[in-house]
């Protein structure tokens, strides 16, 4: 009789811990699956270091460890920066991902202190076309005045010439100065003429 | 079964009794195997629960370093947000609150289909939103969203990134190179007229007979060119703006004497007898700081759009100085301006007539001379009645303070001045332009 109940005891109390200990284990496993999911998920390079641990990688996605820096030399000394002072860092940079699109990054370094260890957060984003619309804007902000400036000498001198023979042209004009007065006002005329048309020309030319 | 029966058991063992039976002592060895089992594994669960604690929290602090705010969907629990990290929180504000309800923030019945779709087809979607936020403000944003699972829950991963600064650089970039072509169509139209008329009465002066007829051409080639020449002249003024090259000096000068210089040289080319000026000058004599350049041009533009389109009347010209801010006015009789045009006016190539001379660049020119200083420039107008323009400077004064015209009554002026609460004006932050509507705008009073 005791035997029985001290091996339904046994069974019953030794499979639920160990059922327990088992369940827990696996969450544990999940947990671990899934930040490393999670990781992988972001539409961009991210990459998380240990930086107490001789800036061991503790996480990163199949993006980072594809990405090419054309200029590593400008990372050097950030990481320390970022782990001691702990001010998020921000770099433009140009990276290169695995299809080999040259792109505009912006290189974000925030420090995470977790149970006494320095972890440093690294994210890369894709700014090219933020940085290509903003150049574009900058310069068609300046091709306007940049093209008034360059067309002021061209108009100028077409343009003085006909308002000295305009000034100079009178209803008692003799007609042979008011004919060569007039061969001047038009040879000047259509070059302004032909400026124009060159100048409308232009913004065509800067369409994207 | 009876403690005592037990502990005797044990006493036996102890004392290595071998009157034992073997059943007894199997239920015993199986009771010890228990008691170590529980003592073995129950720490070790123990220990695995705190590391998953530390776990969640090294997650949660991670994810909450990222720039980037993302959430994670439940399937099962009808999308709602489970967890969302700080950046999520911060660039859209969420309310806190119905987030812990659990209730999605972006719950518009379009995103449910989203969800559900990602979350059928198990495909990636990736496509600029619009969402309305509680506070009513409206957010572009990127949207990506994954299905992902860990074998036992099944979430919907999404990321939100803000880019609305990068539709407003696009509208940007779309609207100056709209602007960009329509300078060159209205150049092209502006010097093109003046210049074929030139050319097309040239041809004629030289066939024409009569004295009279000579004497007309004459006068429209004249008129023609006078125009091309304002034109080019205001564009290089612009340019000339625009890259700085404008003397920005500021010089003593004393105002009386300026304004009248102004509007001698002016009056004299547009022949207006009837029209009478007024002078609204509070003191004798006023010398201020003041930079020459930029006053003559703005003075030039007012008075020249003043008696262009004043026939009859008076043209009233003054200032009015209040602590530091000098305020000038200039008011006509003239035809007015429709208020829907008030903003127009002040836009390049804007005319509301289309038949005055002008290239439409002048008011456009003043705006964009007081760009860089917190000056003001404003209008009110009433059709038929006429119209006021004013422009509000700060001003550091010499002296003349104390030389008070008793013949101008500083009542009148602030009467005047008052009408430009009824009117628009325009405030530089420095950089931009901003339009602002007066106080009293839609009441609307008489001139």
């Amino acid at each position: 009789m005791m035997l029985i109940i001290a091996i339904v005891v046994f069974v019953l109390v030794s499979s639920f811990t160990v059922y327990k200990w088992w369940s827990w284990k696996m969450r544990y496993k999940r947990r671990k699956l899934y930040f490393n999911m999670i990781f992988d998920n972001f539409p961009f390079p991210v990459h998380l270091m240990n930086f107490t641990l001789n800036g061991i990688c503790v996480c990163s996605n199949t993006l980072y460890r594809q990405v090419i820096y054309s200029d590593p030399e400008l990372l050097v000394g950030m990481d320390l920066q970022v782990a001691q002072t702990g001010i998020t860092n921000n770099k433009q940079l140009l990276c290169r991902d695995s299809n080999g699109r040259c792109y505009e990054a912006v290189m974000i370094k925030s420090r995470i202190l977790f149970g006494g260890q320095t972890y440093i957060l690294t994210e890369l984003h894709d700014v090219d076309v933020l940085v290509k619309a903003r150049k574009l804007s900058e310069q068609f902000d300046e091709t306007e005045n940049r093209f008034i400036e360059n067309i002021r000498h061209d108009i100028c001198i077409p343009l003085g010439n006909i308002m000295r023979c305009c000034e100079l042209l009178d209803k008692d004009t003799p007609p042979q100065l008011m004919r060569e007065f007039s061969s001047i006002i038009d040879e000047d005329s259509y070059k302004l003429l032909h400026l124009i048309d060159q100048a409308l020309e232009v913004p065509y030319s800067h369409s994207f | 079964m009876d403690i005592v029966k037990l502990i005797a058991c044990l006493q036996a063992i102890i004392l290595k009794d071998h009157s034992l039976n073997t059943s007894d002592s199997l239920a015993i060895l199986f009771l010890f195997a228990t008691f170590f089992i529980v003592v073995f594994i129950n720490p070790r669960i123990k220990r695995l629960r705190d590391k998953e604690e530390t776990e969640n929290q090294f997650q949660f602090s991670i994810f909450n370093g990222l720039s980037v705010p993302f959430a994670l969907l439940d399937v099962d629990n009808r999308f709602r947000v489970t967890y969302w990290n700080k950046a999520l929180e911060d660039i859209f504000y969420v309310d806190k609150e119905s987030l812990i309800a659990g209730r999605d923030f972006y719950d518009v019945k379009q995103t449910i289909t989203v969800n559900q779709q990602v979350f059928k087809t198990k495909k990636t979607f990736h496509a600029e939103e619009t969402i309305i936020l509680k506070s009513g403000k409206l957010i572009n944003t990127d949207t990506y969203k994954k299905y992902m699972t860990d074998g036992v829950h099944r979430f919907i991963f999404m990321i939100r990134i803000d880019i609305t600064e990068l539709l407003s650089v696009r509208e940007k970039v779309r609207k100056s190179k709209e602007r960009q072509i329509e300078f060159v169509r209205n150049i092209n139209h502006e010097i093109r007229t003046p210049l074929n008329s030139i050319i097309g009465y040239k041809d004629l002066l030289l066939s024409a007979e009569e004295s009279k007829e000579r004497q007309d051409f004459v006068a429209i080639i004249k008129d023609g060119s006078k125009r091309l020449y304002l034109l080019i002249d205001n564009f290089l003024l612009i340019s000339k703006i625009h890259s700085n090259e404008l003397l920005m000096v500021s010089k003593k000068t004393e105002l009386n004497h300026f304004i009248h210089l102004e509007l001698r040289s002016i009056k004299e080319t547009f022949n207006r007898p009837q029209v009478k000026v007024r002078f609204d000058f509070p003191y004798l004599y006023l010398q201020i700081a003041t930079m020459p350049e930029v006053c003559h041009l703005i003075l030039q533009q007012f008075i020249q759009n003043a008696f262009k389109y004043t026939t009859r009347g008076q043209v009233q010209i003054g200032y009015l100085l209040e602590g530091k801010t000098l305020f000038w006015y200039i008011q006509d009789t003239g035809i007015g301006i429709p208020q829907k045009n008030w903003v127009k006016i002040f836009n390049r190539f804007e005319k509301i007539d289309n038949f005055s001379p002008g290239g439409g660049l002048g008011l456009f020119i003043c705006k964009e001379l007081l760009l860089h200083k917190p000056c003001k420039i404003g209008v009110y107008s009433r059709v038929g009645v006429g119209s006021l323009f004013w422009v509000s400077t700060p001003c550091t004064v010499y002296c003349g303070t104390e030389s008070i015209n008793p013949k101008v009554d500083v009542g009148a002026i602030r009467k005047i001045l008052s009408m430009r609460q009824y009117g628009i004006y325009f405030e530089s932050d420095g950089k931009k332009m901003k339009m602002v509507r007066g106080d009293k705008m839609k009441v609307g009073v008489l001139l």
